[in-house]
């Protein structure tokens, strides 16, 4: 069952049916984690530390903020771990970042999608000059 | 890392620059430029090249003296003549429309050795020398 807390009232307002007040609240109680975070050594791994946040945000957040701003929260956070770990949507956005809709095919250059590759060395600028 | 490209004018106080004395009548190398690693030299044939030589006295060198711009490899085995020239004609180093200008191009490699030498009627001094020689410089950068 759902837990009330401090945050509840907020975090169930809807417009138009989308979840505003628990995305707000999340942001928030998630902002306010990170802030926590930046007290923290630099040394530890950054992925890690948004995960324990999110476990400790599930665990305790929700007696005192209710539960969908604590789930909201610890969704955030863990989404933020999890981009910080593998940078999903780099890859998926990477994917299909060579390719345009409607317009005919480049012709590919070095790198593949269409753009002449840079010389990054002497070497490779003495061979393309 | 990528590499960069800007104009540059090698001259006698360029750290890579080797001055050296000549001797009188016999072609000898008065300056020479190694070019450094991770870098590489182009001259096209709109660069100029003006040279001052004076002898110790300081008298400057006559106008039919021969002057030889030499780019080398690293062990001296191949070269390539960029000019070869009275030293009048290199004498001037400002008016734009009177700058000897290369006329030819050429790539100068990573420890390539661009060479400065003279047949003149004078020794050349080292502290008399004075030239330069417009370029675009090609670097890799750190990052």
């Amino acid at each position: 069952m759902a837990k009330a807390g401090i945050l509840s009232g907020v975090a169930e307002t809807k417009i138009a049916g989308i979840p505003l007040g628990a995305a707000a609240t999340g942001a928030l109680v998630a902002g306010a984690a990170d802030a926590v975070i930046g007290f923290l050594p630099a040394s530890v791994p950054g992925w890690a530390i948004k995960g324990i946040g999110a476990f400790a945000t599930l665990k305790w957040g929700a007696n005192i903020l209710g539960t969908v701003p604590a789930q909201t929260a610890a969704l955030f956070l863990t989404y933020d771990a999890v981009q910080e770990f593998f940078d999903l949507r780099g890859l998926v956005s990477g994917l299909f970042s060579g390719i345009a809709l409607g317009a005919p095919a480049a012709a590919a250059g070095a790198n593949g999608n269409g753009a002449e590759a840079q010389p990054q060395t002497i070497d490779q600028w003495l061979k393309k000059n | 890392m990528a590499v960069q490209k800007s104009k540059y004018r090698i001259t006698q106080g360029d750290a890579n620059v080797a001055l050296t004395a000549g001797t009188i009548g016999k072609e000898s190398t008065v300056a020479t430029f190694t070019c450094p690693d991770r870098t590489a030299f182009q001259i096209t044939p709109e660069d100029i090249f003006s040279l001052y030589l004076a002898s110790t006295t300081p008298t400057e060198l006559s106008g039919t003296s021969q002057v030889k711009l030499i780019v080398e490899d690293p062990n001296g085995i191949s070269s390539f003549l960029l000019a070869l020239i009275d030293y009048t004609v290199v004498t001037e180093w400002k008016d734009r429309l009177k700058l000897y200008t290369i006329g030819q191009g050429v790539k100068i490699k990573p420890q390539d050795r661009l060479k400065v030498k003279v047949t003149g009627n004078l020794a050349a001094d080292t502290d008399s020398t004075r030239f330069q020689l417009s370029a675009t410089r090609v670097a890799e950068t750190l990052y």
